[in-house]
Order: structure tokens, then C-alpha cells, then sequence
């Protein structure tokens, strides 16, 4: 198997080695080739392959986006032209594993007890079987906070997604009383965030790691869609780190979701699972689908410990 | 005992994949040919090995995606001549109406995985509707509010105000009034 | 010197004699002149409370947040804003107890008209005060002005606070005019600061015939701007909840119901405040006990129209009782909060509905009595309709810390609240001791019984 893995990455690293002229995979082999090429920037950067596996080549490799660089303000109000992301969750295939959460923490460098990403333990009635239920900032298409934001400091984009700029806010909180679902979270200035953003706010070394930021202290965070990554074509940390599949994310206008390992069409994945959005009737039109809990994987297992529990 | 058998098929896999990598010396060329017939969208995957049609092989083709490549149907495995043919669905979403092809073989017994790639302008050009994003609306930032909500907020904020500065005024009138009286 | 002259000049007027306007004068002006030592001792204890809030916002904003408060990602807006509603509700004694009565002839608004409008300045100020304290960057407040998008209700809510604020300047100092020449005029014992400051807020009063008629016509048209004003600022501080999709919050209700809480709560603030300064000031032959009876009607009249939303309110979604509102109101009814609820149901609507209807208990200090349970009940109201609506989300509370589930108030917190309310005090306090607390030539043109003369006084 091991073999088998470490045959395929050095076949992308040639593939990427012909289209580019210079690839890196793996580091050893990446040392051999970083000394053939003068025009690298010595700068490695992790992309997924069109395949689902991650490499580490050279910055120069990648097509130059205007995410790699530091958006600009105005850039950021835009949004990527061309795209609408979208995200499915399979509901049969949540276990609770709650690696989503942990991996966005990490790709975002924030700590627990926030969480952009939640699991919440579902039962519609008695007799229905509970079910586990990941829960994030759905991006509504009528988003109801950013509709009472002072400030213009969250605000939706042409991409579909809801942003929020730190610099901005003004940490009223309107948007957190806004929010159905409580998606929103607040930097209350926890001396141990402020400590570990002094210390790894700038870290990059998580494979997933996404260039949004997390709040500045006395400011509103939430879910990005890991903005920067999916402008790249990087799928967001929550999806990479669950080990089901559960979280697929997509561009609408491609009309195509995935959890980088399955893809599917979009639309007939809704149609087919009979997908809903949550809270369908307050009319904020979520960009989330979810797929009712049908045919799963496993049977519904209830949590034997309370989970994030510490102040 | 449970490790040990774990053992032993741990050895006997390891031992199996590399048996098999050695037999997948081969190496394989996919050439595709994209055609209309009867008003269906064919992808001819021809492959060939050292200049020979390969037969019994099977081929994956996919449409390339932003976030991952969309399958576009089973795998089809190569006929006596070498070629597999798929039929691409016609509905299949893209900016500029191109789409990127690519067929694959992938673990195959005899030969490397090897994959190759075309594009071909067989998509379904969507374009993003943006119509709302610079629409004024209550959602839209502080320049895009609607113009009748600008102006009736305006015109409470201006006469509620217009009647507090007319206060202001009077006040200033009774003071010059006591200044006329002193002369 | 100055007062015989007055006196001489002032004799041609038949239907108020000058004699007895110097007494009523003399009565009023009296705490401007001495303040006595309780007086010092209350101001110190006001400022102590007061300057123990400012310490203690500075550490708030020092240490954090998250170690200076209780509060979390789902009860974000926490005591601060339920105070809040609360200021704001003290700040429309201007509308209910001097506006709405001035415009409808109650000919006893009169001594009551100015006690009214300082405690709606004092609230207001206050109440603009506490939406910074809650801000989680302050130093950012005047994004509002840059980049304030008109579509946020928080703006409309600064507009209208900002807004309020310069009416209930413009309406209390204006009204101040003729009173504060006759303090220039009669006042002499005093700092030379103070009679400057007579001197400039007086603007140059003579009491002229055409004064009079451009400061009555003013006064009336500020005291009809005052009432939808204030309605205003208490529906926008409704909406602030109202425009968002908590179940709980989501009314249409909200607004009438937050002003008919406010009328309520002006009434029991200015029985209180009435009762002190009649006690403290002796003041009774103003402040009579007709002021009491009148004020005690009222709070029933408005006890009613506030029990009637209520059940709007908490009665018509029980009755459905439908997923959405189950988890919020079954707290409140027979939950974890239902002690605290039903203990404000009784003081903040059932009270004030029901004792002052007897005439025994419409005396000062039983109703005073009566106002202070109200007001009390109505604070904690507010506390019930921000925090346990905002600790019942619509997605449930799962896997977080215990102190995310329940939020209690820090100490810091409840300092700085308790320093806006003794910031209230405070500044009701020095107003009546450097300005007289009745208004002095409404209540002398009250004794003209409708006749169209002005009392030339000065």
C-alpha cells in the first residue's frame, strides 16, 4: 500500500514536472529539483492534486491568483468572480468524530472552547433515531447578519460567501443576536488565545492552514468556507480532515460537489437524497444543504464524554 | 495470536504490492478523439502501448472540476481495437464552454497508471448571476442602500433635526430680543 | 436691592401676586442656595458608586472581556444591554409625565414637568453610555460615522439616542430660561461661576411680552416633537430584537410593548423621584398628595395597558406553544427561571395593576413604596427578555463550557450597571443643586386659571 502511494505522488510530480517544467514531491525528491531550477522561489506551498493527495511544491509552480497575494480590501469585499460555493453534508455519515473542528481550529490557529464548525446531537421525535448534525456559518443567500450590521464589516460576497472584516468590526454583536443559527462567535480576549495568536497567529505549517485570520480580540469570527483555500481550488479544512466524507463542498456553477475523494453532480445528489436546508422557512436561504440521515453507514452512536468542555 | 495474524497479512500485502508495482511495467498512451454522433456527445479513448492497441484495459474519463475531477460514468475497458468510448453528458456546467477531459488508467494489472488529458468545448456555458450582489438592498453595504430608504430616512432625520436647529434659532432670537431691550 | 425693586414692579399684576410668587420663590430656590450634610454625604456616595463603575470598565477593557464578564458566544449581550433597555425606558418620563400630560391639560404636570425631563436627560445620557460599555471596540465608534451603513438597526438606534438627547437638552434648558433670571436675579450668595453660568443659560431673559410668546411657542413645539420622538427611540431599542429571527424576539409586538413597559416605569421613576425631593427638598405644598393620588391612577391605567401586552406577548405563543417558542417560554413558565419569572410578573404587572387601586395605598410613601417594587421588577424584566432569550438559540446549546450555558453577571459588570443608575441619581442630584427642580413660572402660570396674562417676573 505504502508502495503504492509513494508510486503515485512521484507519477503527479512528473506530470506537474512536465506541465511546469520543475515539480517537487515528497522532499527528498524536491531537493534534487529545487537545484536544477534558478527561478524557484524556494517558497513551498501545499496543493492538493487533481486526485485528492497532497503535495508540497515550490510557490513559482502555482498559477499566479490574486488570493496568494494579500487581498486587497476591495478584493476581498468582491469575492472570487465566477464562482458560487456551495456545501453539502451527508448526515448518514457523521459519527461525531469531531476531526472537523479540531482541523479547522488548527488550519485558522484559534483554540477551543471557539468552534467555527459544531456537532449537535439531533432528535426530531422519540420514536426517530437521534442523529449527529455538523452545524457552520451557512453563507445565506439572504443572510439576516449582514443585514444589521452598522458598519458594513460583514458582508456577502459574489461568491456566495459571507465575510467578515476584522478590521472593521466594531463588536456589537448585532449579527451574533441576528444569526438562527448561532453561527458567530466573539474574541472575548481569552488570555490563552491572545497568547497563542501572539505565538502561532501567523503559523502556517497546518497542511490545511487558511490564510483568513482568526478575530482580532473584541470582534465577530465565523466559518469562511477557508476563503483563500477555495479560491484556490484547495478544499477547506473541515472537509480534508473528516474521515467520512461527510462535508462535500463545491462551486455551484460548476454544479459539482465533493469531499475529495467522491465528487458528485450536485443537483442530482439533492434530488436523489431529498437534501434540505435548515430552517428552510426563516427564509435565509442557506447555501448549506443537508442529506437526511438515510441509509448510514453505521448505526447512531451517543457520545460517552461531554466534548469541549473546558473554560 | 490477533497479532500475529495481523502480522502475516501486514507481510503478505506488503509482498503483493510489490509483486504487483513490478507487473504494471508496461507503460500505456491514451490518445483522445471527441466526436458528434446522433446528436450525442462521444469521447473515443484510443490506447495504446509501443505503438500496438491495447485491449481489456479499463479507462476512467473525467471532466476536470475547481475542487476535484467529475467522473463521467464507469469505467469503460478498451475494445479489440483499443478504443473506449464514452458518452459525456450535455449538460455538463462551464464558464467559456471548455471543458478539460481527462482518461486514466488506474491499477491496472499489466499496465503504469498513466493518465492524459484534452479539452474540448462541450460544456454548458454558465454565467454567474450577479444581478443581486450590486442591487440595492437591505443586505447591501452602506452605499447600496435603496433610495427610498436613504431619502425617507433622510427626510424623518432632517425634520426631527430642522425642528431641534428652529428651537436653537428662537433661543438665539430671545437673546438678541434682551440685548434690543438693554438700548 | 434687586428685590425691592422687583417686587415694585411686579404689583400690577392682579391674578398673581408678586408676594406670593417670592414665597414660592423663596421655597424653591432654597436648595441652590445650602446643600446640607446628608446632601454632601449622598453626592460622595453617588460619585463613589459612580467612579467604582469607571474603574471598573477600565479594567474590563484591560484584562478582557472573557475574565471581566460572564459573557459567551451565546449570551453575547448580557446585562449591559438589558440595562440598557432599561435606561432608555427611564429616559420617556419626558413624554409620559410631562409631554403626553402638557398637551392633554392635567394641570398637575405642572411642578412635575421639570423633575420629568431631568431624569429623561440623566437616562438618556446613560443609556448612551451604556452601548459603548458593551462594545467590544470602543475605539472603533466612530466607524458608525464613517462607514455606518442607514440599513443597521444599531444605527437608527445612535440616531435616535443622539437625536433625543439634544431634545431633551433643548426642552429642559430652554423651559430653564425664566428660572434661571430669577436665579441671576434673587440668588446672590454664591460662587461667581455659578451666576455667570445663570448669566449665560438665562440669554439675556427680560421677560418681554414677545420673550414670553417666542419661549411658549418654542416649549410647545419641542413638547410635541418629544412624544414621537421617544416613541421612536423606545421602538428602535425594541427592534434592536425584534428584527432578528429569534423566535422569542420576533414580534410585531415589540414595539408598542417596550413603550407600553416604559410608560409604566416612568411613572414608578417619578414617584420615587417626587417623593425624595418633597421629603428632601420640602417641597409639599407642590408636590402634594394629589400628585401622588393623580401619579397612582396612572400607574394603574398603564399597569393595565403593560399587562395587556404581556399577554400578548407571553400568553398568545403559549397557547401554541409551538417548537420554536416551547424551549424559551417552558423556561420561563415552569423552568429553570420560572421563579424569577413569576416574581417579576407579580411585582412589574400584577403590583402596579392592583395596589394603587386602593385610595389607602395611593398616599406618598405606601405608593413610593409600591414605585420602588416596579421599577426593581421592571429592571429584572429586561434582564428576562435579553439573557434567557438569548441562552435558548434555535440549534441547542451543546458541548460547551458550563459558564456558555448560563451566563450570570460578573462583578464587574454589575459595578458599572450600578454606577449608570448611580450616574442617574447623580446627576438628577447636582441638577437640583444648581437649578430649581420646579419649574417656577409654569406652575405660577398654572395659578392664572386660564387667563391669558403674562406674569412679568424676573
Amino acid at each position: 500500500m505504502e508502495k503504492e502511494n509513494n508510486n503515485s505522488s512521484r507519477r503527479n510530480f512528473l506530470r506537474l514536472g512536465a506541465l511546469g517544467g520543475i515539480a517537487l514531491a515528497g522532499t527528498a525528491i524536491a531537493k534534487a529539483v529545487t537545484d536544477e531550477s534558478p527561478k524557484t522561489t524556494g517558497k513551498k506551498v501545499k496543493v492538493l492534486t487533481a486526485d485528492g493527495k497532497l503535495i508540497e511544491v515550490d510557490s513559482s509552480l502555482v498559477d499566479h491568483h490574486a488570493s496568494n497575494d494579500k487581498f486587497s480590501k476591495e478584493e476581498v469585499r468582491q469575492g472570487i468572480e465566477g464562482k458560487k460555493f456551495i456545501r453539502v453534508i451527508d448526515l448518514a455519515k457523521c459519527a461525531n468524530e469531531r476531526k472537523c473542528v479540531e482541523g479547522c481550529q488548527k488550519a485558522h490557529n484559534y483554540l477551543a472552547p471557539v468552534e467555527y464548525i459544531k456537532v449537535k446531537k439531533m432528535q426530531n421525535s422519540a420514536l426517530e433515531s437521534p442523529y449527529w448534525f455538523p452545524t457552520m456559518c451557512y453563507h445565506c443567500d439572504n443572510p439576516p447578519c449582514t443585514k444589521v450590521c452598522p458598519v458594513d464589516a460583514t458582508f456577502k460576497r459574489s461568491d456566495g460567501i459571507v465575510a467578515m472584516d476584522y478590521d472593521r468590526c466594531i463588536g456589537c454583536k448585532f449579527c451574533m443576536a441576528a444569526c438562527p443559527y448561532s453561527a458567530r462567535t466573539f474574541n472575548f480576549g481569552r488570555p490563552e488565545q491572545i497568547k497563542f495568536t501572539e505565538e502561532h497567529g501567523k503559523d502556517t505549517s497546518d497542511p490545511n492552514h487558511c490564510a483568513t485570520p482568526y478575530a482580532q480580540e473584541g470582534t465577530v469570527a465565523k466559518c469562511d468556507f477557508c476563503t483563500d483555500r477555495s479560491a484556490k481550488g484547495l478544499l477547506p479544512a473541515c472537509v480534508v480532515e473528516c474521515p467520512n466524507g461527510a462535508i462535500l463542498h463545491g462551486d455551484e456553477l460548476e454544479d459539482v460537489v465533493t469531499n475529495g475523494e467522491d465528487t458528485f453532480r450536485l443537483k442530482k445528489l439533492l434530488q436523489d437524497r431529498g437534501a434540505y436546508r435548515q430552517f428552510e422557512e426563516l427564509g435565509t436561504k442557506p447555501r448549506v444543504y443537508y442529506l437526511p440521515p438515510v441509509a448510514r453507514n453505521f448505526p447512531f452512536e451517543d457520545a460517552t464524554e461531554a466534548h469541549n468542555t473546558k473554560e | 495470536m490477533e497479532k500475529y495474524k495481523y502480522f502475516i497479512a501486514t507481510c503478505i500485502m506488503i509482498l503483493f504490492s510489490i509483486a504487483t508495482s513490478y507487473a504494471q511495467d508496461k507503460e500505456a498512451k491514451i490518445a483522445l478523439t471527441f466526436e458528434k454522433a446522433d446528436s450525442l456527445f462521444v469521447c473515443k479513448a484510443l490506447v495504446t502501448s509501443e505503438g500496438k492497441p491495447v485491449i481489456e484495459v479499463p479507462v476512467n474519463l473525467s471532466v476536470k472540476r475547481l475542487f476535484s475531477n467529475l467522473a463521467i460514468g464507469d469505467a469503460v475497458s478498451t475494445d479489440s481495437t483499443g478504443v473506449a468510448s464514452f458518452e459525456v453528458p450535455q449538460d455538463i456546467p462551464s464558464h467559456n464552454g471548455k471543458l478539460t477531459i481527462f482518461a486514466k488508467i488506474v491499477d491496472d494489472e499489466n499496465y503504469k497508471n498513466t493518465e492524459t488529458s484534452a479539452e474540448v468545448n462541450w460544456g454548458t456555458i454558465v454565467v454567474s448571476d450577479n444581478a443581486n450582489v450590486g442591487e440595492r438592498s437591505i443586505a447591501a453595504g452602506r452605499s447600496g442602500a435603496p433610495i427610498y430608504f436613504i431619502i425617507s430616512s433622510l427626510l424623518v432625520i432632517g425634520l426631527f433635526w430642522g425642528i431641534l436647529i428652529y428651537a436653537v434659532l428662537q433661543v438665539v432670537k430671545i437673546k438678541r430680543l434682551g440685548s434690543l431691550d438693554k438700548i | 436691592m434687586s428685590k425691592e425693586k422687583n417686587i415694585a414692579e411686579s404689583t400690577k399684576y392682579e391674578t398673581f401676586t408678586q408676594e406670593e410668587y417670592m414665597v414660592m420663590k423663596d421655597d424653591l430656590l432654597r436648595p441652590i442656595e445650602k446643600t446640607g450634610k446628608w446632601g454632601k454625604i449622598w453626592i460622595a456616595f453617588l460619585t463613589v458608586i459612580f467612579l467604582a463603575g469607571v474603574i471598573a470598565y477600565y479594567l474590563q477593557e484591560s484584562l478582557g472581556k472573557s475574565v471581566t464578564t460572564g459573557l459567551s458566544d451565546y449570551t453575547m449581550w448580557g446585562v449591559y444591554i438589558s440595562n440598557f433597555l432599561f435606561l432608555v425606558a427611564l429616559s420617556l418620563s419626558s413624554v409620559f409625565m410631562s409631554a403626553v400630560l402638557k398637551l392633554t391639560h392635567f394641570e398637575w404636570y405642572r411642578p412635575l414637568s421639570r423633575i420629568a425631563d431631568v431624569i429623561s436627560l440623566s437616562s438618556i445620557t446613560m443609556a448612551g453610555i451604556c452601548i459603548m460599555i458593551s462594545m467590544g471596540r470602543p475605539d472603533r465608534l466612530y466607524f458608525l460615522i464613517i462607514h455606518g451603513r442607514i440599513q443597521s438597526p444599531i444605527v437608527w438606534d445612535i440616531i435616535v439616542v443622539a437625536t433625543y438627547f439634544a431634545a431633551c437638552v433643548l426642552v429642559l434648558f430652554i423651559a430653564l430660561i425664566p428660572s434661571l433670571s430669577t436665579c441671576k436675579n434673587h440668588l446672590t450668595n454664591l460662587p461667581k461661576w455659578q451666576l455667570k453660568m445663570y448669566e449665560i443659560l438665562s440669554f439675556g431673559w427680560k421677560g418681554t411680552a414677545e420673550q414670553w410668546k417666542i419661549l411658549k411657542k418654542t416649549v410647545n413645539i419641542l413638547t410635541v416633537l418629544v412624544i414621537p420622538l421617544g416613541i421612536a427611540l423606545r421602538t428602535v431599542s425594541a427592534w434592536l430584537f425584534s428584527t432578528t429571527l429569534r423566535p422569542e424576539w420576533d414580534s410585531t409586538n415589540f414595539g408598542a410593548y417596550f413603550v407600553s413597559g416604559s410608560a409604566l416605569l416612568t411613572v414608578a421613576v417619578m414617584i420615587i423621584a417626587v417623593y425624595a425631593f418633597r421629603k428632601i427638598y420640602d417641597l409639599k405644598k407642590y408636590l402634594t398628595n394629589m400628585h401622588f393620588d393623580k401619579m397612582g391612577q396612572a400607574m394603574v391605567l398603564f399597569g393595565f395597558v403593560y399587562a395587556y401586552f404581556n399577554i400578548n406577548e407571553y400568553l398568545v405563543p403559549a397557547y401554541k406553544m409551538s417548537s420554536l417558542h416551547a424551549n424559551h417560554l417552558l423556561n420561563l413558565f415552569v423552568g429553570e427561571d420560572a421563579l424569577f419569572y413569576w416574581l417579576v410578573v407579580l411585582f412589574g404587572i400584577a403590583v402596579p395593576c392592583i395596589l394603587p387601586m386602593f385610595k389607602k395605598l395611593r398616599k406618598p410613601f405606601t405608593l413610593t413604596l409600591i414605585a420602588v417594587a416596579v421599577l426593581i421588577a421592571g429592571w429584572f424584566k429586561f434582564y428576562l427578555i435579553v439573557i434567557p432569550g438569548l441562552s435558548h438559540p434555535l440549534l441547542p446549546i451543546q458541548d460547551v463550557p458550563p459558564s456558555w450555558a448560563h451566563y450570570t453577571p460578573s462583578t464587574i459588570e454589575m459595578t458599572i450597571v450600578a454606577a449608570t443608575i448611580a450616574g442617574i441619581m447623580l446627576l438628577v442630584t447636582v441638577f437640583s443643586k444648581y437649578f430649581p427642580i420646579i419649574s417656577v413660572w409654569e406652575v405660577a402660570e398654572g395659578k392664572l386659571e386660564g387667563k391669558e396674562e403674562i406674569i412679568n417676573y424676573k
